[in-house]
């Protein structure tokens, strides 16, 4: 191995940390990107240097996961550029990597890139979900995980699937009134046969304590059942809430109750961020009830030669699952760069896969169960915003349908939904369902907003330092940029 | 300093970093090294971060995690700078956005 091009690993959550430590043990030379001060992601984020928290005496089996993931990290952290609070702005199918930080700007030609960029979580639109106090669940959990903020007072959660019950007991250990959870879909995967069925994933286990503890903070629970509408003159005030109908998630109007609240967490679940995948012209394909995911083979390699996918970002399987995938696509990508061999390939990565196969089916079971229907697109008036960005109404998709349009890039040229700074990630999950529903469309022949680059916001001043960085050890160019350190005491 | 009837930190279990003085639309606001400027304004019980382009309406952090650009606010003369990523310095000149914001030469 002489002077190697580098191993290119954009995002540092589960997936991300995975396959740079293996990458790292393997030999192979490698630099990790990260917009985040720090590594770990949505789920094993650290928190600020600047904070001493207290460490638990009892830690929860995700924060155990995160813990061992981060020494695993720090352990090879010498043999590996890490290089946070910088944002990649375009991944290209000839493998380079552009990537900006506060005004510095670069180009990585990369031997090997691993995209692992996790997922955001699926937008519903509903009258009033713009105002100020509507948030998403993730956000809300890792808000007060990070901060020690409270972001309201009295909140109401609601969507879909077990982080609204790890949310709703976030929020009521640091005192906000949580008045309820409301999950569209069935009890079924908040059951004991649940829980017996899947005992032997440890992420079962994880949710079975969090529905105990929920209990034992008496939060309800309600489910078939969600918000309706967000009421407020400038932020959120009070939410009226109902019924749904549980075969297909149709608001049933007449069972509606108005409550009090100033914080509405939102979670119906998560759509992978595939902005970069696309951008590198991988090929994707839909799969229902997720969306839009990044067609791999068993190594997580793409239809792009030397760009793998890994994690939320490619599908989402969770934490767990993107953390050994992320691990098999770093050794993998060491071998291709001829690290090691293929039978130690094999070796290193045989318990991996045998992790991934033991939970495949746990997960394919809770993203059935949890996944949403299209029922919950009648929350939407003809007045709802669907475009927050450039502040698109259903009224004015429903009037580029009547003029013909038949796809969602039609519709975006027609009333500029998707054109905002988001780039369409939060109204094209929901107004391509849409338009699947209205025409009677397949989500290929819908089709998708593309993104463009920069995919992140970057100022005309970095682009003008723009630098080209063709191998590994030529570390000039990043070295302005704050580079490790996130493991010392 | 603003005297705010609000302060929504929780100090149990944890030491935040150094108090300083951020400017928010001109007045002195309290926050701590380490906290992002959502967080310190969150804490301060103000949650609007903008106003929009075309209706003028009122948003502030949505997604927490850099996606949905609700969170911008004109920071130090940029604007469409987004909160939840961006961390508090002292003496931080941060301004409540209204529509596209205005880029500022000083
Ligand atoms: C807000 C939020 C909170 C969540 N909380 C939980 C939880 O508490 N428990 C749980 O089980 N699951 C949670 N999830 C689900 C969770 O995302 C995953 O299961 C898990 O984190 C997936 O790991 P990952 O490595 O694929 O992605 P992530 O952990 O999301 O990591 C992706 C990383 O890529 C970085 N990134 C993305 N694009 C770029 C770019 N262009 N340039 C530079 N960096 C980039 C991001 O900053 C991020 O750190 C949460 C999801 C979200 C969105
Ligand atoms: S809240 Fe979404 S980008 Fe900051």
């Amino acid at each position: 191995m002489k002077n190697r091009k580098p191993i290119v690993i954009i995002g540092a959550g589960p997936a991300g940390m995975g396959a740079a430590i293996e990458a790292a043990r393997a030999g192979a030379s490698c630099i990790l990107i990260d917009e985040g001060r720090f590594p770990g992601g949505q789920v094993y984020r650290k928190n600020s240097k600047e904070f001493q928290v207290k460490e638990k005496e009892m830690l929860t089996a995700e924060q155990k996961r995160g813990k061992k993931l981060h020494e695993e990290l720090e352990e090879v952290s010498d043999k590996i550029k890490i290089l946070t609070s910088t944002s990649v702005l375009g991944v290209w199918k000839n493998r380079e990597v552009m990537w900006s930080s506060n005004d510095a700007s670069g180009v990585i030609e990369a031997e090997q890139i691993i995209i692992a960029t996790g997922a955001y979580e699926r937008p519903v639109p509903f009258p009033g979900w713009t105002l100020p106090g509507v948030m998403t669940v993730g956000g809300v959990k890792s808000f007060i995980k990070t901060m020690f903020i409270k972001p309201g007072e009295t909140a109401l959660i609601a969507g879909t699937g077990p982080l609204l019950i790890s949310t709703a007991n976030k929020l009521h250990d640091i005192g906000v009134n949580v008045l309820a959870v409301l999950e569209a879909g069935s009890p079924s995967w908040a059951s004991p046969d649940f829980i017996n069925q899947w005992g032997d994933a440890d992420f079962a286990h994880d949710i079975a304590a969090d529905l105990l503890e929920l209990k034992q903070n008496n939060i309800p629970i309600l489910f078939n059942h969600t918000v309706f509408k967000i009421n407020g003159k400038d932020e959120a005030e009070s939410v009226t809430y109902g019924a749904l109908n549980p075969e297909n998630w149709k608001p049933l109007e007449d069972t509606t109750k108005t409550v009090n609240a100033d914080l509405v967490a939102l979670g119906f679940g998560f759509v992978p961020n595939t902005e970069l995948t696309e951008l590198a012209e991988c090929k994707h394909e839909f799969y229902p009830g997720i969306g839009w995911t990044v067609i791999r083979d068993e190594w997580m390699q793409t239809s792009q030669q030397g760009i793998f996918a890994v994690g939320d970002g490619a599908r989402i399987s969770g934490a767990i699952i993107a953390e050994e995938e992320g691990r098999i696509a770093g050794i993998k990508a060491a071998q291709n760069c001829e690290a090691i061999q293929a039978v130690d390939a094999e070796k290193r990565s045989e318990k991996y896969f045998s992790r991934i196969h033991s939970f495949e089916k746990f997960r394919k079971h809770l993203n059935e169960v949890t996944s949403v229907k299209s029922g919950l697109l009648e929350l939407a008036t003809h007045k709802t915003l669907v475009c927050r960005c450039e502040e698109v109404r259903l009224s004015d998709v429903d009037k580029a349908i009547t003029e013909g349009a038949g796809d969602l890039q039609s519709v975006k040229l027609l009333t500029r939904l998707g054109m905002g700074a988001c780039q369409g990630k939060n109204c094209s999950p929901s107004m391509g369902m849409y338009l699947c529903e209205k025409l009677n469309k397949t989500a290929y022949q819908v089709g998708r907003i593309n993104p463009r680059p920069p995919v992140k916001p970057v100022t005309l001043g970095a682009l003008a330092n723009m630098t080209i960085t063709k191998d590994s050890h030529q570390n000039d160019s990043y070295d302005a940029i704050n580079t490790g350190g996130y493991y010392e005491k | 300093m603003k005297t705010s009837e609000k302060d929504l930190r929780i100090n149990k279990g944890v030491i935040r970093g150094k108090e300083i003085e951020i400017i928010v639309d001109g007045e002195s606001v309290k926050a701590f090294e380490g906290e992002s400027v959502a967080a310190a304004l969150f804490a301060n019980g103000q949650r609007i971060s903008r106003s929009t382009t075309k209706e003028n309406s009122l948003r502030g952090m949505y997604c927490g995690i850099g996606m949905c650009f609700e969170c911008v606010m004109t920071i130090d003369n940029i604007p469409n700078t987004r909160t939840c990523q961006t961390f508090v310095r002292e003496g931080m000149f941060i301004e409540t956005q209204q529509a596209e914001g205005k880029w500022k030469t000083v």
